[in-house]
C-alpha cells in the first residue's frame, strides 16, 4: 500500500454566490461592463434598449475592459460598486 | 524542514494502480506521471526551502493560487529532479507575472509559454541548447520542466481541454518548449541584453502561438540576404504584433559575426524590413481587420487606392498605420524580437516563434539559488 497526493488547486478565495437580487429595474443605476469582443458593445445596448421599454432606468454606466482576458481593472469596478444598483455583463466572442 | 503537506492523501496498492489512477482521475496529460508520494514532494520543498502553502504564483482570472506544494508535485510527477525547483519557480513567477500574465489559456490560438533558460544554470543542469532543440533530444531538464509547467496548469487551472483551454489545433511545445541559450559564442545572451548579469541565471516565458517556423536561409554572401527569407516568412505570417524569438544556430551567429553583426543589428534588421504594402494588405482583407478605431468594413478585399502600392504598414515597429491594422490592446504591449542562440550546429536554417502578442509580454525572471 502506499500513498500518493492529489495535484490539483481549488479556488483560492472559496465559493462564489450569487449578487443579492433587486426585485425590480425600475429606478434603478445600472452598470454596463462589454468585455471589448468586435460588436459585443452593439449587442449589450440593444440588451439595453429592449429593457428600456419595460423599465425605467435613474442612469446608465458603460464601461469597456482593456482586455477580454482580465478581469475589470479595480477602478472599473469600483466605480461600478459605488455608481451602480445592477451590472450587466457577458463574456464570449 | 517543511511542514506537513496540506494536498489530500490517496491509498492504492502499488506503483501501477498509482499510476492508473491519475489517468482516472484525469490528472495527466495522457502519458503516465511518476506517483508523488509525500516523502519524495518534502524532498523537493526541502531542497528548494520552501514551504508547501508557499504562494508562488496568482491566477486570478482563474481564482487560483499555485504553491509550493502545487508545484513540488507536479514536478515530481513530471520526472524532475529536486534540483530543477529553483528554475520551476523562477517559470512560474515569469508565467504568472502581470507583465506575462496567463490570462489567454483559454484562446483559439493555442498559445503556450516558451521557457528559455539563461546563465550558468542553463549549461550545469543540462537543459538543451543543441540539436533537436525544441523537441524531446533526451534532456531531462528541458522535458520535465516543461511537463511540469504544463501538468501544473492542467491540474491548478484546468488548461485542458475538458477545461478551460480551447485551442483549435493546441500547441506542440507544451510539455516541450523550455530551452537554453548556446552561451559559447561572442554575441550577448539573452539576459544580458535585458539588463541582466552574465552570472545571473534567469528563465524567460515567452507567449507563443503554435509552431516554430524553420526559414531555409543559407545565402550566406551577406547578412542582409541570410535575414532576407526570415523577413517574408514573418511579414507574411498573421502580421500581428508582439515580442518573436529568432532562433540562430550557432555556426549561423558566427558568420554574422564575422560580418561584424550584433545580435542589435540583426534585430533592427528584422524591425526595420517586416512590412507589407498597403495595397497588399487591402487586397487581402486585412486592412483595418483588426483595428479598435477603423470604421470602414474590413474582412473583405478593398480597393487599392493610387499610392497604395508604396505606402507600407510594418510589423514589428510603430508607424503611422498602427490604428488601422492593430487593436489597441495590442498596441500597449511590448513589440520587439527576441535573438537566441540555439540548435544543431549544421544545416541551412533559422528558425522563429510567433508570439500572443495580444495581452501579455514576455517576462524575466531572475532564478533564485535554494534558500
Amino acid at each position: 500500500m502506499i500513498e500518493v497526493l492529489n495535484p490539483t488547486a481549488g479556488p483560492a478565495t472559496g465559493k462564489i454566490v450569487m449578487a443579492k437580487r433587486t426585485g425590480t429595474l425600475d429606478g434603478q443605476r445600472i452598470g454596463v461592463i462589454w468585455n471589448g469582443r468586435p460588436y459585443g458593445d452593439k449587442v449589450i445596448n440593444s440588451v439595453i434598449d429592449m429593457l428600456r421599454q419595460k423599465y425605467s432606468f435613474e442612469s446608465v454606466v458603460f464601461r469597456k475592459k482593456p482586455y477580454i482576458g482580465n478581469v475589470a481593472p479595480v477602478s472599473i469596478q469600483e466605480e461600478i460598486i459605488d455608481s451602480c444598483d445592477v451590472v450587466i455583463t457577458g463574456i464570449g466572442d | 524542514m517543511a511542514n506537513p503537506l496540506i494536498a489530500e492523501h490517496l491509498s492504492v496498492d502499488n506503483l501501477d494502480a498509482a499510476m492508473e489512477l491519475y489517468f482516472e482521475r484525469g490528472w495527466t496529460d495522457g502519458l503516465p506521471v511518476v506517483p508523488p508520494t509525500e516523502m519524495k514532494v518534502m524532498e523537493f520543498l526541502d531542497y528548494a526551502g520552501l514551504q508547501p502553502d508557499q504562494p508562488i504564483g496568482n491566477v486570478p482570472e482563474r481564482d487560483r493560487i499555485i504553491t509550493a506544494e502545487h508545484l513540488a508535485i507536479n514536478a515530481v510527477m513530471a520526472g524532475c529532479k529536486k534540483e530543477y525547483m529553483p528554475v520551476l519557480v523562477a517559470s512560474v513567477e515569469a508565467i504568472c507575472h502581470p507583465d506575462f500574465r496567463f490570462n489567454h489559456m483559454a484562446t483559439l490560438g493555442s498559445a503556450w509559454p516558451m521557457l528559455i533558460v539563461n546563465g550558468p544554470m542553463g549549461k550545469e543542469l543540462g537543459f538543451n541548447s543543441g540539436m533537436y532543440l525544441l523537441s524531446a533530444a533526451g534532456s531531462r531538464a528541458s522535458s520535465t520542466v516543461a511537463r511540469a509547467i504544463s501538468l501544473l496548469f492542467w491540474n491548478c487551472t484546468e488548461s485542458r481541454p475538458d477545461g478551460i483551454q480551447r485551442g483549435q489545433f493546441g500547441n506542440p511545445g507544451r510539455g516541450h518548449y523550455c530551452i537554453a541559450e548556446n552561451e559559447e559564442t561572442s554575441w550577448d545572451p539573452l539576459h544580458m541584453m535585458l539588463g541582466f548579469d552574465r552570472e545571473q541565471s534567469t528563465v524567460t516565458a515567452l507567449s507563443t502561438y503554435p509552431g516554430p517556423y524553420q526559414v531555409y536561409c543559407q545565402r550566406t554572401a551577406s547578412p542582409e540576404l541570410m535575414l532576407d527569407s526570415m523577413v517574408d516568412a514573418i511579414s507574411t505570417y498573421d502580421f500581428y504584433r508582439g515580442t518573436y524569438l529568432l532562433l540562430i544556430p550557432p555556426h549561423f551567429a558566427e558568420l554574422f559575426i564575422q560580418y561584424g553583426w550584433s545580435k542589435h543589428d540583426v534585430r533592427q534588421y528584422l524591425i526595420d524590413n517586416c512590412k507589407r504594402s498597403v495595397a497588399d494588405l487591402k487586397r487581402r482583407g486585412l486592412w483595418g481587420l483588426h483595428s479598435s478605431e477603423y470604421d470602414g468594413f474590413a474582412g473583405v478585399a478593398q480597393e487599392v487606392e493610387p499610392g497604395d502600392e508604396n505606402r507600407y504598414a510594418y510589423v514589428l515597429k510603430p508607424h503611422e498605420y498602427d490604428r488601422i491594422m492593430f487593436d489597441d490592446t495590442t498596441l500597449m504591449r511590448r513589440t520587439d524580437v527576441y535573438v537566441v542562440v540555439g540548435g544543431g550546429n549544421a544545416g541551412p536554417r533559422l528558425c522563429f516563434i510567433a508570439p500572443y502578442g495580444v495581452s501579455t509580454d514576455p517576462k524575466t525572471v531572475a532564478i533564485r539559488p535554494p534558500a
